[in-house]
């Protein structure tokens, strides 16, 4: 097995012991950053997989953001000097009356694990703060987060604000956190759900492609 | 109604509770109602105020929601903790607790801010070395005020036996007033969920050490609960445990063995375990059959499959819920109906107590609020042996 196939192995059977060295002797060995990134994005793909299949869970996708975070460290330096593409702009916040950030937080070290560029707008985010940043950055996709049903009303107002901005239906505007479900969607007005952090990553990877397709 | 009256009507109601909770037949199946912050809300009150009023004052705001709101349709109450939430809180998150009034805008629902109070896994060894009592003193002291703590404390256990009359003289059954849980949760909330988690992975033996050293004061303080309140149902509560979180292996370490010691401690002194478990346990409803029948209450909070929580157990344990909170606050009231009525048809009649899930939220409509108990007047009889 290669230094890089091992980095994928160990990232995606949640091994710690050692990782960190298997990515420095690679880069010191002259891999190109981005070759030893995608091994690494490869080995969250397997993990993000296996939580498809119910073999992994919440905390083994927290374990894995751990491991990805560590190698991402030490590669991230040499992937900006080569000032690498990202599949897309997402604009992330939990939204206003919320402070809750556990979940949100997962889902930004997912979503960069699958290579987007990540906004994170913090918690208690007013609905304008949101709509200010999707219009700064170009975002293509909004994500709200809130676990407390206090959340539903904010998540409303702000795809309401974003509609009043003339930001939809370019903007794809997914809601996410715990008690989400396809009632708060519908209540929301929003475009998608989920109640698991890795449900983000496959909504916008649907998104980005029907972007693509358009 | 006369006082003889409303004790025929509790007496009436306990017996049809305790029924339900041995899984014996019963009369109809008997409604309750959870929502802490709902009540007031509903009645006009500021949750400012319902935080820190009188203690008198709290009760007899539940008692007014139960005969105004209710109509006093509700056989009685999952738990009431009313005021002084952020006591309570602290006990079983071990974090700092944000409410109206105070850090948050008038009005607003208390939230857990879960930040990592204790920065160092050296947590564990403390834990070992000095016990979890001394563990909890130091970290409530980092998040409340000693002269908080100590209010809080007296108000929590004050005036029991008041409480106790008032709730029964009005003909309302209190499930518990006792909230227990696992030493994972806390201690979880004290860490905070992303360090304790890879802390699983990283030192588990140290982590196990620890949890094993805790458990003894957790099992002790849920059968307190038992004696001081003289009800014989605790909640022995889970959250941050809960089958989706954790890896199988993980569970099996840290969690279930936990539930095990407790279930079976209390069900020794002849109490039922009321598994207020939120989030999704689906994966492991199998394990509750080790326990032994009829010793738990399952208290969902309707991310469980119903269904497959019905197939396991429908039987062996009784089910008290659980509709899930957006039914309440963010769907059609048709909606919450049905819900109820898929609750009766998939659990009931024997051993299933209508309620909430977990705890109705704070924005529930009122609409929603009369489609539960529409729902529950219309399919909680049983019908009549021909």
């Amino acid at each position: 097995m290669s230094k890089l196939d091992k980095i994928t192995q160990q990232i995606a059977d949640l091994e710690e012991e050692n990782l960190a060295v298997l990515v420095n002797e690679e880069l010191a060995a002259g891999t190109d950053a981005m070759t030893i990134f995608d091994a690494c994005r490869a080995g969250m793909s397997i993990v993000g997989k296996r939580f498809e299949e119910d073999d992994y869970f919440i905390s083994d996708l927290m374990m894995s953001s751990e491991l990805f975070s560590q190698c991402n460290a030490i590669l991230e330096p040499e992937l900006e000097k080569a000032a690498t593409a990202k599949k897309g702009k997402i604009v992330i916040g939990t939204v206003k009356g919320d402070i809750h950030d556990i979940g949100k937080n997962l889902c930004i070290s997912l979503l960069k694990a699958a290579g987007y560029e990540i906004i994170d707008l913090g918690v208690d985010v007013p609905a304008a703060t949101f709509v200010d940043a999707v219009e700064k950055s170009g975002a293509r996709i909004l994500a709200l987060s809130g676990l407390l049903t206090v959340a539903f009303d904010s998540m409303r107002d702000t795809v309401a604000a974003a509609g009043e901005a003339g930001l939809r239906p370019q903007v794809k505007i997914m809601i996410g956190g715990g008690p989400i479900s396809a009632e708060v969607q519908d209540y929301c007005n929003a475009d998608n759900w989920g109640d698991a952090a890795q449900t983000c990553v496959t909504l916008a990877d649907q998104y980005m492609e029907e972007f693509s397709n358009v | 109604m006369s006082e003889q009256d409303k004790e025929a009507l509790f007496q009436e109601r306990n017996e049809r509770i305790t029924k339900a909770t041995n899984l014996q037949p019963v009369d109809r199946i008997p409604v309750l109602w959870m929502g802490i912050a709902a009540m007031p809300k509903m009645l006009g009150v500021p949750l400012s105020e319902y935080h820190t009023g009188p203690i008198e004052n709290t009760h007899r705001l539940v008692i007014e929601f139960a005969d105004e709101i209710a109509h006093g349709e509700i056989d009685g109450f999952n738990q009431v903790p009313a005021t002084r939430i952020d006591y309570l809180l602290t006990d079983i998150w071990l974090s700092r607790i944000e409410r109206s009034g105070r850090e948050l805008p008038e009005n607003s629902v208390w939230q857990v801010a879960e930040k990592e109070l204790v920065k160092s896994p050296d947590c564990y060894d403390e834990i070992i070395e000095h016990g979890y009592r001394a563990f909890r003193a130091r970290v409530f002291d980092q998040v409340m005020d000693k002269s908080e703590i100590a209010e809080d404390e007296a108000f929590l256990f004050d005036k029991i036996e008041w409480r106790r009359d008032l709730y029964r003289s009005h003909g309302y059954v209190n499930m518990t007033w006792g909230v227990a849980t696992i030493p994972l949760e806390p201690i979880c909330g004290a860490r905070s969920m992303t360090p304790f988690f890879l802390d699983l992975y990283r030192m588990p033996d140290k982590v196990k050490e620890a949890l094993d050293v805790a458990q003894p004061y957790f099992r002790e303080a849920a059968l307190k609960m038992i004696n001081l309140f003289g009800i014989p149902r605790v909640w022995v509560g889970g959250w941050r445990g809960a089958s989706n979180m954790l890896a199988p292996k993980l569970w099996e370490k840290f969690v279930w063995p936990y539930f095990v010691e407790t279930v079976n401690y209390l069900h020794e002194h002849g109490a039922k375990s009321i598994l207020h478990w939120d989030a999704d346990w689906t994966r492991d409803l199998g394990r509750l059959r080790e326990l032994p029948k009829g010793s738990c209450i399952l208290n969902f909070d309707g991310a469980t499959d119903l269904d497959e929580a019905a197939k396991q157990l429908a039987g062996y344990h009784s089910f008290m819920g659980d509709v899930p909170s957006p039914l309440f606050s963010a769907a059609p009231p048709e909606s919450t109906y049905n819900y109820v009525k898929r609750i009766v048809e998939t659990w009931g009649p024997t051993g299933l107590i209508l309620c909430p899930g977990c705890d109705a939220p704070v924005n529930t409509r009122r609409e929603n609020f009369e489609a539960y108990l529409q729902a529950a007047k219309d399919f909680r009889d049983v019908p009549k042996a021909a």
